[in-house]
């Protein structure tokens, strides 16, 4: 087994402030939903911010942020396919 | 916040090999779901309202919260506490547990209407698309928990941790997943 030199000192102070982001726009993407109003623009919002939320899980719970190269970049690569592929059905289906 | 950087991810690459094969999958799923809501559109709409976003709601917040529980174990047994980990990941397991709970009362208030994956084409999407995560999260927990018996044990050290980070990437994959799947099934339309 391989001893993991990634930094826990960064892992530590970023953990709270990331989780509370986490729980704050969870909380908005209700919000919208519960409100009603039916757009693209609002559903493509609240894809933004799952997308948005999927990064910080990535860069900072998954420690991605502090891996270089390819491995740092996978989970910003899956959700950019999922976004691009998900993005443009919603946007035909209005078209 | 400045951070050292490493050329590998956190755990055993095989997991991150097993993570990607399991995020390509749920991408397709998504893809399919949202090129079938295109010519489907009204009936999506629809039925999507019949779902629970209350029970949506509590379910992400639980494994977001499960998720930081997981990260508090990790930084434990990276400043050597194994009991600190092991404490951490039981309570991240308990986490999974009330997700089970709160799933499983949803699928039931389905199941008790009538509902199948051969009711209509949304149905077939949310029934699969949430049992399929449903099965991640049994997996992840089952995983969470050999982990945190074996960190009570002191299994794992600050300089040997290496399947405490493995079942943190795994379960960190199944947040990730949900994170998506929640706006994508409940809210968006």
């Amino acid at each position: 087994m391989k001893k993991s030199h990634l930094d826990v000192s960064y892992l530590s102070r970023a953990a709270l402030p990331v989780y509370l982001v986490l729980m704050t726009l969870t909380v908005m993407t209700w919000a919208i939903g519960r409100s009603g109003v039916e757009a693209l623009w609002v559903s493509l919002l609240v894809f933004a911010m799952a997308l948005f939320k999927g990064q910080l899980i990535g860069g900072y719970f998954m420690q991605l942020k502090q891996v270089r190269g390819i491995w740092g970049w996978v989970i910003m690569i899956w959700l950019t396919i999922t976004a691009i592929l998900v993005a443009t059905a919603f946007i035909l289906s209005v078209a | 916040m400045t951070a050292s950087h490493e050329r590998y991810p956190p755990g055993d690459l095989a997991i991150w090999i097993f993570i990607l094969a399991e995020l390509l999958v749920f991408a397709i799923f998504f893809a399919a779901y949202a090129f079938t809501r295109m010519n489907n559109v009204e009936l999506f709409n629809q039925y999507q309202l019949t779902l629970d976003r209350n029970s949506a709601l509590i379910n992400t917040l639980v494994l977001l919260t499960s998720s930081y529980f997981v990260v508090n174990a990790v930084t434990r047994i990276r400043n050597n506490s194994h009991r600190g980990c092991a404490a951490w990941l039981w309570a991240a397991v308990g986490m999974g547990g009330i997700f089970i709970f709160v799933k499983l009362a949803e699928f039931g208030h389905h199941f008790s209407h009538g509902v199948s994956l051969s009711t209509n084409t949304f149905y077939m999407f949310y029934l699969s698309l949430t049992a399929f995560h449903f099965m991640h999260v049994l997996l992840g927990m089952v995983i969470l928990a050999v982990v945190a018996w074996k960190a009570g044990r002191g299994l794992y050290s600050e300089s040997e941790h290496d399947g405490v980070e493995t079942g943190a990437s795994y379960w960190h994959m199944v947040d990730l997943v949900w994170l998506i799947l929640f706006p994508l099934v409940y809210v968006m339309r």
